[in-house]
């Protein structure tokens, strides 16, 4: 008997065509995509890099990301349980890099990268939307550019806050719950689901979204002719079509309280924590609340909204499959409107601050509102006939045009025109578009407001300190960590030991300690406000102040501390 | 004698019983010792290897245990992640351009009956006297012309309980296309060797395999014959989906259930999709009879002889595809039964990976990287990551309840954390898959199954440490299966017939 020889086949047809996957093309989509990222990234390099003029949540959140690996105590706890965890979490394996590039960490243009890139990843969602509505390929581009361009969008795509996630998940959820609404195919409720499910480990008020959507689901769920039989069934299937689309954000929320559990104590540190947003709207007084303020910002963000919305439904209402065509209406309704409304009572009941971007949902739910009213009647049919086509895609972007351009203008002057209804975005925008234009920038400006935070940062590395020996709240300090050439040498908030070292620095190697003098939460100024006074503590020596670069800027004490420890 | 294992089996129609049992149950492995799991006798060479192996990974244990520890979860968490990746993108590919071939029921009638092919259909059973009846009651179910349709009830000879249930169903040894063929006794006793024996004395030009209880849907050899008409030849199978049904029955039926509606309608079709070899599933597998003749048929030693020919198939460049048609079996209710039946399953993905891997080089050649990616990460990593899922239950259990420095002194974060959340997002993702895949297959009232069915994975797991346990401490294994014949009778009787390992 022969025995092949070792891995012969009995048999080998002849090589055929591979079945390969699919090919590497560059499809509409992401051109979209790369295109609106290299705009975003270029504003965010003028506005972060040159002009310093990153927001303060974002660099907080890229220093807590940087900490994770260079704080003294590096340990992924230190991503914080304030704040949601998936932005700081993105940029944590990207925080290394402050060793190539210090600017990266130092002035949070990691952050700007990942508003960027979330931004941009809108526009590509916008797009594929409106491709997915059939809207005709002029009034398309027009809606996914005037978007793209839309002063608000591209300030919060160049500068690392988290409304650009916010934004870009709940546009991809929403493109996933008009897919369900047309098809019925629940795998565009999972992507859907999943997509608010992110969005809440994002941003906050997407719980709220899911809550609402939940609603809708059930509603259009329960209303929609299945193909199962029996009562019990279809009640099954509304059951499970809600579970779908709200569960991951269920999962999302349970989870994420649970981990604040056991790291930190308290399931809900948004609410309790000393740097929550209760704190953080006590600390800032009480301030006149009216009703006047939201309207105002939001007929900035979206003038023509009330118009539109009717003009959606009145078309909504003469397309022949009615009740979907008013379902896929009731989706962004209810997906935009109700963060809107959420936003709109914690105002009011003074639960959160009065900033424009907190309205910023207003933009894509436009978009989405515009896109539904320029879809193709026929969902189905390819194309159709030409001639009678052009003067309807013309009369598409001309529509386009007059809603997205109205609140490009309106949006754009109140950015220059408002310091008080639209105080974030005035002042870095206004002075960076008089930069720009050669003019004198208005005062006072944002930009340039973390100079006094590297100036500390620099002080602090030349007296090349041991590790852990510098005591900083960084909640108050993160511009400093984030400065430092060597952030290893602090003891920060989320460190082992922060609290004794607090209680009792001379005993815990502290060398110097940092306080900050302008307003907001600082652990260190609360426990050692007698710091320089005759109350004060023997041991700590003043070692000069830096003032604030800007009105926006912290002031620093320095306090060094004495090498022999004394009692109080 | 020089001839190929094809032209053996072609020509053993027309020899004596012995030669035909004796090709049946040797004639591959003796063809072709590298493609078959007969095991090969201990060889020195391999001796010295492993031994060599073992002695470098127990000296590594005890001079660097934390590094071996770290590196070991370092690798099944990397495992875990690409799984999970893959499967997802199965899914995607599955849901987007779902390859399962549809003929409709207009379709598949027109064929006029003259121009159907003979079909012969295996039925394997082994002391199952209780269900004989209704196998010859399915069979004559099938809508197709009996004058063309062959079924042979493949009895062992000494299951004389079995064959006698068959007789007086059948009224003797045939009836219409149902006939009895005795399976004499001999090594290996299994269900591959008597399929092997009724491809040799039958005829016709496409073979498929039912297990007893099997309900085939009526059209579905017609389904087949045009699928393949639509196909060419390079398609040497099509695997038609396989429920349940009987889900409602208690919990574990509805795990199962949810479990073989994803493996059917979204995990087999993703990997015919992206072009790797397809583990066949137990039975509805039609097959074009030139094309298994080819390969050599059936491994009669391997314990998933069915997952073993679609590598195969692959191997030798035939393609298999989805057909558009659902064969309902009964689902195992019993616990135990399971986690038996699962554990041959998961020892027998193991061994079809091990026989095809043993040469790698030639492998990538035949199936390309992206055919031993897709091998890897199905046909290995589904037994092996059941194997070590208790471990990450244990890492999340001891984030919980340890201090995270205690965490820190066992583990590097570096791993841990990746693991920790490449688990909790797998499994995530699993749960959400089953979920969303009830509703897509219209049965949202196991949706709270599929919610629950990490539990589930509590039995793999068991199930899958079996399989690993035996395969590594017991190299000698499958030859004492075939041995202790009768010692595990219990066992295999309450087996679900969808795939009996080891028929004896």
């Amino acid at each position: 008997m022969t025995i092949l020889a070792a891995g012969t086949l009995p048999v080998a047809l002849p090589r055929g065509r591979r079945i390969r996957g699919l090919r590497p093309r560059l499809s509409s989509t992401s051109g979209w995509f790369l295109g609106a990222l290299a705009i975003y990234v270029a504003i965010g390099a003028a506005l972060v890099l040159v002009h310093d003029g990153v927001m303060e949540d974002a660099l907080a959140r890229v220093s807590a990301a940087s900490s994770v690996w260079s704080s003294s105590d590096p340990k992924l706890a230190a991503i914080g349980y304030v704040w949601t965890p998936l932005p700081v979490l993105v940029m944590v394996p990207f925080t290394p890099l402050r060793a190539v590039w210090p600017e990266l960490v130092s002035r949070g243009y990691l952050a700007a990268l990942l508003s960027a890139v979330a931004m941009a990843a809108a526009v590509a969602s916008t797009w594929g939307l409106l491709g997915d509505l059939r809207v005709r390929p002029l009034p398309r581009s027009v809606v996914t550019v005037l978007f793209a361009l839309s002063p608000m969008v591209v300030f919060y795509a160049s500068n690392g806050m988290t409304e650009a996630l916010l934004v870009a998940l709940l546009l991809a959820a929403a493109r996933g719950l008009l897919d369900w609404v047309r098809s019925g195919n629940p795998i565009a409720l999972v992507a859907a689901g999943l997509f608010l499910g992110l969005g809440y480990l994002a941003r906050y008020e997407a719980l709220v979204a899911a809550a609402a959507l939940a609603v809708l689901v059930a509603v259009i769920s329960a209303m929609r002719p299945g193909t199962l039989r029996g009562p019990a069934r279809r009640r099954d299937a509304v059951v499970v079509d809600v579970l779908l689309a709200a569960g991951p954000t269920a999962v999302a929320f349970i989870l994420w309280a649970l981990i604040s559990w056991l790291v930190v104590g308290s399931p809900f540190e948004q609410f309790t924590s000393a740097y929550g947003n209760a704190a953080l709207l006590a600390d800032a007084g009480t301030p006149s609340v009216s009703i006047a303020t939201p309207a105002r910002q939001l007929s900035w963000l979206a003038p023509v909204l009330a118009p539109l919305l009717v003009l959606a439904v009145v078309v909504a209402l003469v397309r022949r499959d009615r009740w979907r065509s008013l379902a896929l209406v009731a989706v962004p309704v209810t997906m935009f409107g109700s963060v809107l409304a959420f936003e709109w009572a914690t105002y009011l009941t003074g639960n959160l601050f009065g900033f424009l971007r907190y309205q910023i949902t207003a933009i894509p739910l436009v978009v989405v509102l515009l896109a539904l009213v320029l879809a193709r009647r026929d969902l189905k049919r390819g194309r159709s006939r030409r001639v009678a086509d052009f003067p309807r895609a013309v009369g598409g972007g001309l529509l386009a045009v007059a809603v997205l351009g109205a609140g490009a203008v309106t949006s754009g002057s109140a950015m220059l025109d408002e310091p008080v209804d639209a105080t974030q975005e005035y002042h870095r925008v206004a002075p960076l578009v008089a930069s720009a234009l050669g003019h004198p920038a208005p005062s006072p400006s944002a930009l340039g407001m973390w100079a006094s935070d590297r100036a500390v940062a620099a002080r602090i590395d030349a007296m090349h300190l041991p590790r852990g020996s510098v005591l900083v709240d960084s909640g108050a300090g993160f511009a400093v960590v984030a400065a430092s050439h060597h952030p290893d040498s602090f003891l920060i908030t989320s460190d082992d030991g922060f609290d004794t070292a607090l209680a009792d620095p001379p005993a815990h190697g502290i060398r110097v300690v940092l306080r900050s003098e302008s307003g907001g939460v600082d652990a260190v100024r609360t426990r050692w406000s007698s710091f320089g006074t005759p109350a004060g503590p023997g041991w700590a020596h003043p070692a000069g102040g830096v003032a604030p670069a800007t009105p926006f800027s912290s002031a620093w004490s320095l306090w060094i501390v004495a090498a022999t420890p004394s009692p109080r | 004698m020089n001839s190929t294992i094809g032209q053996r089996l072609t020509d053993a129609g027309g020899q004596g019983p012995d030669e035909q049992l004796a090709l049946a149950a040797h004639g591959f492995a003796e063809t072709h010792p590298e493609l078959s799991a007969r095991p090969r006798g201990p060889r020195r060479s391999r001796q010295v290897v492993v031994a060599a192996v073992l002695l470098v990974a127990i000296g590594l244990t005890v001079l660097r245990p934390g590094l071996v520890l770290a590196g070991s979860l370092g690798i099944f968490v990397l495992l875990h992640c690409a799984t999970t990746l893959h499967r997802l993108e199965l899914i995607r590919r599955a849901v987007h351009d779902d390859p399962t071939l549809a003929v409709t029921d207009v379709e598949a009638r027109a064929v006029p009956d003259a121009e159907l092919p003979r079909y012969t259909v295996l039925v394997p059973a082994y002391r199952e006297p209780a269900v004989i009846a209704s196998v010859v009651a399915g069979m004559s179910a099938l809508d197709y012309p009996h004058d063309r349709l062959e079924v042979l009830l493949l009895l062992e000879a000494d299951d004389e309980e079995t064959i006698a249930a068959a007789r007086s169903a059948l009224g003797g040894d045939r009836s219409g296309p149902t006939r009895i063929v005795e399976v004499p006794p001999g090594e290996p006793r299994t269900k591959p060797k008597a399929c092997n024996l009724g491809l040799i004395r039958s005829s016709g030009e496409f073979v498929t395999i039912f297990d007893a209880e099997d309900r085939p849907e009526p059209l579905q050899l017609r389904r087949a014959v045009v699928a393949f008409r639509r196909v060419g030849v390079r398609v040497a199978c099509l695997q038609a989906r396989l429920s349940y049904h009987n889900a409602e029955q208690n919990i574990l039926t509805r795990w199962f259930t949810v479990e073989y509606d994803t493996w059917f309608r979204w995990l087999l079709p993703g990997l015919m999709a992206t072009g790797a070899p397809i583990p066949l599933g137990g039975t509805s597998n039609h097959i074009r009879r030139d094309a298994l003749v080819a390969v050599g048929a059936w491994d009669p030693w391997n314990v998933t002889e069915d997952a073993d020919l679609g590598l195969r198939l692959a191997r030798c460049g035939y393609r298999v595809a989805m057909l558009g048609s659902t064969t309902e079996e009964e689902a195992n209710s019993d616990a135990i039964n399971w986690v038996k039946q699962r554990s041959r399953w998961y020892k027998g993905y193991l061994q079809s990976f091990l026989v095809h891997a043993r040469h790698p080089v030639a492998l990538t050649r035949q199936v390309g990287v992206r055919g031993v990616v897709g091998m890897v990460l199905f046909v290995a990593a589904t037994p092996v990551l059941a194997a070590v899922n208790p471990l990450f239950w244990a890492l999340t259990g001891l984030w919980i309840v340890a201090h995270p420095s205690a965490v820190a002194a066992l583990f590097p974060p570096l791993v841990y954390y990746p693991g920790l959340a490449v688990w909790m997002l797998g499994g995530f993702a699993a749960v959400i898959a089953g979920v969303a895949n009830v509703r897509a297959a219209g049965k949202p009232h196991l949706a709270g199954a599929a919610l629950i069915s990490p539990l589930y994975w509590v039995l793999m797991s068991l199930a899958a440490i079996k399989a690993v346990v035996q395969l590594v401490t017991q190299p000698s294994y499958w030859e004492k299966t075939t041995h202790g014949l009768d010692t595990t009778d219990r066992e295999l009787d309450a087996d679900t017939p969808e795939r009996p390992g080891a028929m004896a």
